[in-house]
């Protein structure tokens, strides 16, 4: 038992790993990107203070990176320069395309450029593009001390200042790739590989995907692409609301769709169970969209009853509440979303508890128990009902990302700002780290859920051993 | 007591409490002659503003401070702003209370500089002020907000600002204990550096969002400096009309002593502050010197303001305002009904299940006023004229003629629109007004195709034409919005109208992002789409030519057009403004004609309010609607 529970826990993080690298790499490929959503570098960016914003923004977020290998330090002259040339033929989609390659390429493409300053052809273009390639990233806090991360920055600043002002624009062709040259050799460590160690960091490490562990490694989800902030606070603040109308809701599917189970197995194919039945089937096929819509419009605007809030959380206002009727206001807010989650939970718990005590029932030591003259409720209640309920107690594993996740839906209609509404939004306007952040605490709580419940499995049914 | 003689009674009380007011204004004038009179001084010189001057106000709606400002305005030579004409609000109402409004979606941030949703200004004019603000009547004039000056003695090169004295700042929400206190709950006067930092936040390339698209419209600011604690030079290379819009209608002021520091009270190294201010630990609070302070935000559930007690100006109509994050807009109608809300906007839909064929009591309830605010902002339909299908004026016009737009604004938008002919919004003065679109008419739009040289040679029903020595057949996609029915509901009537005159279109419903990639990479034959637009139009990025060229641009059906490049150009250096509407009538006319986009319609919002809040003021400038000019007419009950 125990080493099964070993080897089980033991397999968890490569699956979290490759679950990690699915979802990135779905998000990352889809069309769309924050670049455009966030319009980070403005609209019509085209001038020079815009690109340069563009650019600080895609070091930032690291979408200037290749998303698993980075291949760029392979990249030849002759490459570039079809790359150099194809900005100015093609159709606009090739254009936009190898402009980008080229904005990303960054410092990769710096020794390129300078060897290109000697084809009359490209010139022109690798003397415009040189400024921006040749700036270099700036340190992040983490990878030092204050003190160091000060100075490497200062440093930083001067040499982009520098570059930034070689423009054609400033001076002459011939003066800038003179100073272009003279200037390169002394700074040819920043832009140029030594050794094989770096070319293999930088192919597996200086990636989308490596930088985004880089940061998991360290417990930091990175921050949000909309407002910068990070990704943690926002997550944990919207959690008090999904958990609390998740957790009400599931647990009072529990209390009702157990009972609810055995009273229609035991009067199985009465008219009480088919009443159950068509009621139960009649909930689970209403779309919550439908039933939460429909409560609001009768129970809360007046038409015709005005019974409950007409939405949120809770009572938003400047009235200072008590502890205790600031719990009952939530209360009261959330009885119409959980009626409308549990109806349709419930629904499916039911039949799982019916099926389960009438697989039971038609046992063999039931049987025994009714002979041995038990009562009635005893033989269903101590002996049937118990063992009845085991595939339902396992089913409680799968909850647990639910309970985190909320309802998507449910949020929406009912207007509670839980994680369902945030990772909807967090896609609409990819977000990535947040969207990540979200699927992989997720996907955390759904591999322990299924290890808790295969463990559980074991733990409630002395027949099932994994040894 | 009943309550409407109560009210009567405070009325007459307002009223009279006015009056001598007003008297009392009017004899000190009179004794202040005298006196200057008496003591044999000249009177003073009045040099004549250069900036236009609207009809005068009567003085009971002007506040002392409004005086103070217009009798300042005259004594600069080249004063750009003009007097006050009127204060804010309506002077009959109800001070205090709480404000309930809705926004449907969460604020990326109240940073105004690091927000571009149209919402982050909308949140600034609670919290901070700018330079000066619009007129209501008469957005060409600009009154003193922030300046109580701001002159340019060259016309338009050098500007000198001169700032109010005595306003504060608001006080940054940290806590008392926090180490940083000491430094940031400092009591601070607005300076004039206050005002450089903002535009150093612009200038600086390290920032992006909102600072990094305003950046465009300052590149033709060279320098600027402080002269003194409350006045700023500032010099431009270049006479540009956009030079003074931006200057007043973008820069804010910016306290340097919060976003370069961080939450300790340790500034930021010199190299790095813009990259610190892109996730600055305030940018979640609002800070200025404004009506009102930021109180708190909640993501997902509300954003609130409350009176500023130390406000330097018009003393703000409401002690509170809540603006509920309401995503979902059902719920809008639901909590304005349930009184939650003081105000919203109907969606087309409710405005049909509500409104749309019924006669007033709205809603069923008297207390519910209807009303209709325009919007700037215009729908179209593109024609990619790099495409041989669409080069020609004759084919785009007939596209046109095929589109019933009346009918499409009666039925789909339930009336709430009117019909447009050219490029501008219909309250612009460049709108001319003369030229009407071009009618809906099939029998026109067949003989237009057929004079074109598009007929059906083959009688499939759809026309052709041999074009490089092969024959094709007039059929093409449009690009829609895919996320609203309505614009699939207009595709679709399209499509039927078009197959009558022998074009067959497939409508193509995608994705935002998918629909914003191929704009840019101008991979499409039409698509629909809507441009805000500006009080002072600039015309050089959707359609000059030299836009075509460059790929992910804003001319995306590569329009080229000789004329249309003058006037673009001759717009951005036109400052009279009997000149800019020759230009535009002139471009309107020049688009009317060439038909580059199907001009479609320009929307108008319902709005419902209930009975206790004054008339809802709009205006022509983003935000539609100022809240600051809003108040209650009587209490809420």
């Amino acid at each position: 038992m125990i080493q099964y529970a070993l080897k089980r826990l033991l397999l968890m993080p490569p699956t979290f790993f490759l679950i990690s690298m699915v979802v990135f790499l779905l998000l990352n490929l889809a069309p769309g990107s924050p670049t455009e959503t966030t319009g980070a570098h403005g609209e019509g960016g085209t001038s020079a203070g815009a690109s340069e914003s563009l650019r600080v923004f895609k070091e930032q977020f690291s979408l200037d990176k290749p998303i698993l290998l980075n291949t760029r330090q392979w990249l030849t002259a002759v490459e570039v320069k079809r790359l150099l040339l194809a900005t100015g033929a093609g159709s606009d989609a090739e254009r936009l395309d190898a402009a980008e390659a080229l904005d990303d390429g960054g410092n990769d493409l710096v020794p390129h450029f300078v060897v290109l300053l000697d084809d009359p052809e490209v010139q022109a273009v690798a003397l415009l593009r040189l400024p921006q390639a040749a700036k270099l990233p700036y340190m992040p806090d983490h990878r030092g001390t204050a003190d160091e991360v000060r100075l490497r920055n200062a440093v930083v600043e001067a040499h982009n200042a520098e570059v930034n002002a070689w423009r054609p624009a400033n001076l002459g062709a011939a003066e800038l790739v003179t100073r272009w040259k003279d200037w390169y050799p002394l700074h040819r460590a920043e832009y140029e590989y030594d050794g094989f160690g770096e070319r293999v960091s930088d192919l597996v490490l200086d990636t989308r995907f490596a930088r985004y562990w880089g940061n998991l490694l360290r417990l930091d989800f990175g921050r949000s692409v909309i407002d910068r902030q990070p990704i943690t606070p926002k997550i944990l603040s919207r959690v008090r609301y999904s958990l609390s109308l998740t957790l009400v809701s599931i647990v009072l599917a529990y209390l009702v769709a157990v009972p609810l189970g055995i009273f229609s197995a035991v009067k199985r194919e009465s008219r009480a169970d088919t009443v159950i039945t068509v009621l139960l089937f009649m909930m689970y096929s209403l779309p919550t969209f439908f039933t939460g819509t429909v409560l609001l419009r009768w129970l809360s605007v007046g038409d015709p009853f005005a019974w409950f809030p007409t939405g949120g959380f809770e009572t938003v206002d400047r009235v200072e509440r008590t502890v205790l009727s600031q719990l009952l206001d939530v209360g009261w807010h959330l009885i119409l979303p959980v009626f409308t989650y549990t109806s349709v939970t419930l629904a499916a718990l039911s039949r799982y508890a019916r099926a389960g005590v009438i697989e039971v029932i038609r046992s063999d030591y039931v049987r025994t128990a009714r002979a041995k003259g038990l009562s009635e409720p005893v033989v269903i209640l101590k002996h049937a009902a118990r063992n009845g309920m085991i595939p339902i107690l396992t089913l409680l594993g799968g909850l647990l990302p639910l309970l985190f996740g909320g309802s998507v839906v449910i949020e929406a209609v009912f207007g509670i700002p839980g994680l369902g509404q945030f990772l909807l939004e967090s896609i609409g306007l990819r977000d990535y780290n947040a969207v990540m952040g979200v699927l992989l605490i997720s996907s955390v709580l759904t591999l322990i859920g299924i290890f808790l419940s295969d463990l559980s499995y074991a733990l409630v049914d002395p027949r099932i051993s994994f040894d | 007591m009943t309550r409407s003689s109560q009210t009567a009674l405070q009325l007459g009380g307002f009223l009279l409490l006015a009056a001598i007011l007003l008297v009392n204004t009017r004899q000190l004038d009179q004794v202040e002659q005298r006196l200057i009179a008496l003591e044999g001084k000249e009177p003073r010189v009045i040099e004549a503003p250069t900036a236009p001057v609207a009809a005068p106000a009567t003085a009971s709606e002007l506040l002392p401070w409004m005086e103070a400002d217009n009798k300042g305005l005259s004594r600069n030579a080249g004063e750009v702003l003009s007097p006050h004409t009127r204060r804010l609000v309506t002077a009959t109402h109800v001070r205090g209370g709480t404000l309930r409004r809705q926004f449907g979606s969460d604020t990326r941030n109240l940073n105004l500089y690091m927000n571009n949703s149209t919402d982050g200004t909308e949140w600034a004019r609670y919290y901070n002020n700018r330079l000066a603000y619009r007129g209501l009547e008469n957005p060409d004039l600009w009154h003193p907000e922030l300046a109580i000056s701001l002159s340019t003695p060259d016309g338009g090169l050098t500007y000198r600002i001169e700032l109010r004295k005595g306003v504060k700042w608001h006080k940054p929400l940290v806590a008392a204990d926090s180490p940083g206190a000491a430094w940031f709950l400092r009591d601070r006067e607005l300076v004039a550096d206050d005002v450089l930092f903002a535009l150093d936040i612009i200038k600086n390339e390290q920032i992006t969002a909102r600072a990094a698209s305003l950046r465009n419209y300052f590149e033709a600011l060279t320098s600027y400096r402080a002269i003194d604690d409350h006045t700023i030079e500032l010099v431009f290379k270049e006479r540009l009309t956009s030079n003074l819009p931006a200057l007043l209608g973008d820069v804010e002021p910016m306290p340097r002593w919060l976003y370069q520091y961080d939450e300790q009270g340790h500034r930021y190294d010199e190299a790095t502050w813009g990259l610190k201010f892109n996730e600055h630990w305030y940018n979640n609070k609002g800070i200025g010197v404004g009506p009102y302070l930021f109180e708190r935000w909640e993501p997902g559930t509300v954003i609130e303001f409350k009176a500023n007690p130390d406000y330097w100006g018009e003393s703000p109509s409401f002690d509170h305002i809540m603006v509920y994050t309401l995503k979902d807009q059902q719920a809008w109608v639901r909590k304005f009904k349930a009184k939650e809300l003081d105000y919203t906007n109907l969606q087309p839909e409710q405005y049909r299940a509500e409104i749309k064929g019924k006669s007033p009591p709205w809603m069923g309830d008297a207390n519910v006023t209807l009303s209709e605010h325009p919007t700037l902002s215009w729908f179209y339909i593109a024609w990619n004229q790099a495409r041989p299908l669409f080069a020609d004026k004759r084919v785009r016009r007939a596209l046109t003629m095929a589109f019933d737009r009346e009918g499409l604004m009666n039925n789909v938008y339930n009336g709430l629109g009117a019909v447009i002919s050219g490029p501008f919004p219909l309250q612009s003065p460049c709108y001319d007004q003369a030229i009407k679109p071009w009618p809906y008419d099939l029998e026109a739009a067949r003989a237009l195709l057929t004079e074109a040289g598009w007929t059906d040679t083959d009688s499939d029903g759809v026309r052709d034409k041999v074009i490089d020595g092969k024959k094709v057949p007039f059929e093409f996609t449009l690009m829609i919005y895919g996320s609203s029915t309505e614009y699939e509901t207009i595709a679709s009537i399209y499509r039927e109208a078009l197959l009558s005159v022998g074009i067959r279109m497939r409508p193509d419903p995608v994705e935002w992002s998918t629909q914003q990639k191929r704009q840019q990479e101008r991979d499409f034959d039409g698509y629909t789409g809507a441009w805000a637009a500006d009080l002072e139009p600039d015309l050089m990025q959707i359609w000059h030519s030299s836009e075509a060229d460059s790929p992910g641009s804003s001319n995306y059906i590569s329009f080229r057009n000789s004329d249309a490049d003058r006037i673009a150009e001759g717009l951005r250096r036109a400052f009279d403004v009997s000149e800019r509407n020759k230009l535009c009538h002139e471009f309107h006319a020049l688009l009317h004609e060439e038909q580059p986009y199907t001009f479609f319609f320009q929307r108008r919002t319902p709005v419902v309010s209930w009975s206790w809040m004054n008339e809802l003021e709009y205006q022509l400038e983003n935000p539609n609607r100022d809240n600051r000019r809003y108040s209650f007419r009587e209490a809420r009950p």
